[in-house]
């Protein structure tokens, strides 16, 4: 699903966030980067959804290969990838339901379609009762929730959460991470950013380490 | 699936607007102010043109006859120069007619002229010259062909007057140019630094439709359409404003300065301006757009 030969980051002011990560995840894996801030994970999860480009290496994406891929054929690309941020990168001024609905409604889906796919995901995440409230009025778990709906609409193969939990206390962090096992469950290949390695050991099938842009328990590449 | 795509446009850019009402309050005033000043010029400059062009038609040439020639010399004089093709209409003021309006023109002083013994004002042909001739070169070769002729006193067409006015057309017709390319290009660098104002508090929103997958099109789109929104409503009020502006300072200048105007009517925007006026709005709003949103697009 996802695989990564020998890639370099290095950014225009010299500093190098990747070096040599050669790896392979496979169709319906759960796996957790983890690794102290600055160790690169970001940037890994960035080159997966074409936010940035490696400086060197091949990165092959559902069987496309990124460093070729056309600069017009990359929104498709995204369509099959939802991805989560730490901070939740929500519209505020639209309601949940706006939110969620965004990211089929730019790929130009039919209004019944999108409501029916709308209601889904909201009850997968448990706000169904919460379609007309902004994303300031709800918690941080709830917002976090809205950012996973959003991601999974359009029912992505692949799914990357860079410090999806970041800003939210223990408890709202499992059950978060329920939720994104569940979504793991139906098929979806997921990949979670963190630097909480207790997380990591709780939840992952797969547990990749990285310190200061290199992988370092390469059995698990 | 296009109509679909098409009532998301729409809406996304009536949501833009409505989300946003406090910038773009800001863009359309801004831009209502820039193509207000453009309005003002091109209507201060069109009047000047049609009072210039009026002064210009009015331009005549008065040609004074020797007093002592004979009634067949003075029309063969006044045949020959109506025969001339700088001539428009030639009209006959004999010496009694010239004493008279020179009464009328003195109005209170006119008794001064009651102690003459004898009319000193000596006969005249005055001349109005064709619409395409009312001009400084024309004007010269005609008086230079009816010097030529015989039985003529002086001929006077205001030479010193004439050669100013002409300077002070070609000066303001420079100035003009120069002023009003300087005004357009503000207008525009005012334009698209509002409009890149309005993309750049919007940026996270860019950023966010990028993430999901949306074509650099379907996100330009809904702007292009607030653009055009902003610059119709921008070209609109400002024409309105410009409009009421000059039918509240018309009537004051006709009446004060009726004399310089001479029977011009001062005109608002003729239609195809007013038209190029709107069309200049909505243009500049997309092109605003246009130029603004390349780098927030890049992620």
């Amino acid at each position: 699903m996802i695989q990564m030969f020998d890639v370099y980051k290095v950014y225009p002011n010299k500093h190098s966030a990747l070096t040599a990560i050669n790896l392979h995840i496979n169709k319906g894996d759960f796996t957790f980067l983890t690794g102290q801030s600055g160790a690169g994970k970001t940037t890994m999860i960035n080159l997966i959804f074409c936010a940035e480009r490696a400086t060197k290496g091949q990165i092959v994406v559902k069987g496309i290969n990124l460093g070729k891929i056309k600069k017009s054929r990359i929104p498709y690309l995204r369509r099959d990838i939802g991805v989560v941020f730490q901070d939740f990168k929500l519209l505020n001024s639209r309601t949940v339901f706006e939110n969620v609905v965004f990211a089929l409604e730019v790929t130009g889906a039919r209004r019944a379609e999108i409501k029916r796919k709308a209601w889904q995901v909201l009850k997968l995440v448990g706000l169904q009762n919460r379609l007309d409230a902004t994303p300031l009025e709800l918690s941080g778990g709830e917002q976090q929730r809205i950012a996973i709906a959003r991601a999974i609409i359009n029912d992505p193969t692949i799914l990357l959460a860079d410090e999806p939990t970041g800003n939210l206390d223990s408890e709202i962090t499992h059950d978060i991470m329920e939720l994104f096992k569940n979504i793991n469950n139906r098929g979806t290949t997921v990949v979670i950013a963190t630097h909480n390695n207790t997380l990591a050991q709780q939840y992952a099938t797969r547990h990749l380490t990285l310190e200061r842009g290199r992988i370092i328990n390469p059995e698990e590449q | 699936m296009l109509l679909y795509r098409l009532f998301f446009f729409v809406r996304e850019a009536v949501q833009g607007i409505k989300n946003n009402a406090f910038i773009h309050a800001i863009a359309i005033g801004t831009i209502t102010f820039a193509l207000l000043t453009f309005g003002i010029f091109i209507i201060t400059v069109i009047n000047l043109d049609r009072i210039f062009d009026d002064w210009g038609k009015r331009m005549h040439v008065i040609v004074y006859l020797d007093g002592k020639s004979t009634e067949e010399e003075t029309t063969a004089v006044s045949e020959a120069i109506a025969g001339l093709p700088q001539t428009g209409k030639v009209t006959y003021i004999s010496k009694e007619e010239a004493l008279s309006m020179l009464k009328e023109n003195l109005q209170n002083q006119a008794g001064i002229l009651d102690n003459l013994d004898e009319n000193p004002l000596p006969p005249s042909l005055e001349v109005q010259l064709k619409e395409e001739h009312a001009n400084p070169q024309s004007i010269s070769i005609f008086v230079k062909e009816v010097k030529k002729l015989n039985n003529i006193s002086d001929v006077d067409y205001g030479q010193e007057w004439l050669r100013k006015f002409s300077a002070f057309i070609s000066m303001i017709k420079l100035v003009g140019t120069g002023v009003g390319g300087f005004l357009l290009l503000a207008t525009i660098f005012i334009i698209s630094n509002t409009i890149k104002l309005t993309i750049y508090s919007r940026r996270d929103e860019i950023e966010i439709m990028k993430l999901v997958g949306a074509t650099n099109l379907s996100i330009q789109i809904p702007f292009f359409l607030e653009g055009i929104t902003q610059g119709f409503l921008a070209s609109l009020l400002s024409l309105g404003i410009l409009y009421v502006g000059f039918k509240l300072l018309i009537y004051k200048i006709t009446i004060d300065y009726s004399l310089y105007l001479g029977y011009v009517d001062i005109i608002f925007l003729p239609q195809k301006l007013f038209a190029a006026l709107i069309l200049l709005g909505i243009a500049l709003g997309i092109f605003g757009c246009v130029f603004s949103m390349g780098r927030f697009l890049k992620v």
